[in-house]
């Protein structure tokens, strides 16, 4: 009499695989995907070092102000005019003129071709948020070389 | 062993499957109401999606643990999320690594990290210590000054403010 042949073929319940792929794309859509983050970075250009460890290198200083007033000032740039050594771009509505910031970016530009670099000096009362929308402007017209000042 | 299988005992006929009029059994075939899941192609597609979500989430396979009321600011021009100690603000008071720091003690502190970092990297090129800060985004700035001023007294070079990327 034959042996009856051993059957090889087995089954996987595939609820349960079902069940634990759910949940990981769930809980893969709720960190991965809806909530995306990044950083917004910034070299330390400014504060501990001294005067003479200090690099002199070209740059603009965007001060912070009250209404989204911005005030630019030109560093070691002398072949700037006196028109845009110093220039304030006002805020509109409380909120920064960000039209006017781009303009003035330009304008500077094309002077000092190379100028990549932006130091934001807020101010105490400057909200973090908007430190961050200047910043974001600032590297959307190609001034990627950001530092923020301590008070 | 197929005969009393599982797939068999718990498959369910279809009723568009039933009521197939190319039946031979014409409507001899009892109908069933409920319909059957072809599970094998729920768990392909399944599959392919946690793969898909995989490759995404290893962009930089970095996360922030973000605190129930605390928002983030946007940023369009933002950079990848990288490895970074992270220093937190968060109802006033300031964290490094989860750990409660008192302001005053914030440089030293900050000052320990860089040594650790700078003996586990040695005096490996390109090496810059960073720091990613993580704020509330109605935060003002004179709470968040004590971190960039202590951050550029004990040596870090770059500050990574977190943000979320739209």
């Amino acid at each position: 009499m034959a042996k009856q042949k051993k059957a090889m073929d087995f089954e996987v319940d595939l609820i349960a695989v079902s069940s634990v792929l759910a949940v990981q794309i769930c809980a893969m859509l709720l960190t991965a995907v809806w909530i995306h983050l990044g950083t917004m970075n910034v070299k330390q250009a400014v504060g501990g070092q001294s005067q003479a460890e200090t690099k002199k290198v070209p740059a603009l200083w965007a001060k912070m102000g009250a209404g989204g007033t911005i005030t630019f000032r030109l560093q070691d740039i002398a072949s700037a005019p006196k028109n845009l050594q110093v220039v304030d771009v006002a805020g509109v509505n409380n909120e920064f003129n960000l039209a006017g910031i781009a303009a003035h970016v330009e304008a500077i530009r094309k002077i000092a071709p190379d100028l990549r670099t932006v130091l934001i000096q807020p101010d105490g009362d400057s909200m973090y948020e908007k430190i961050i929308q200047l910043m974001d402007h600032f590297k959307s017209v190609g001034m990627i070389d950001l530092g923020v000042a301590p008070l | 062993m197929i005969g009393r299988s599982i797939i068999k005992e718990t498959a369910l006929c279809s009723p568009i499957g039933a009521s197939s009029t190319l039946s031979p059994k014409g409507g001899m075939v009892k109908r069933h109401l409920a319909a059957g899941v072809t599970l094998t192609s729920l768990v392909d597609a399944f599959s392919i999606l946690v793969i898909y979500l995989l490759v995404s989430f290893a962009e930089s396979g970095e996360v922030l643990y973000i605190a129930k009321d605390m928002e983030l600011p946007t940023a369009n021009q933002s950079a990848p999320l990288e490895r970074a100690t992270v220093v937190k603000l968060e109802s006033g008071k300031i964290y490094i690594e989860d750990k409660e720091i008192e302001p005053s003690s914030l440089m030293e502190a900050l000052v320990d990290v860089r040594k650790q970092l700078a003996a586990m990297h040695g005096d490996a090129e390109g090496f810059e210590p960073a720091l990613t800060v993580q704020a509330d985004r109605r935060a003002y700035y004179k709470e968040l000054n004590q971190i960039v001023h202590a951050s550029a007294q004990s040596g870090f070079n770059e500050v990574r403010f977190a943000v979320l990327a739209p």
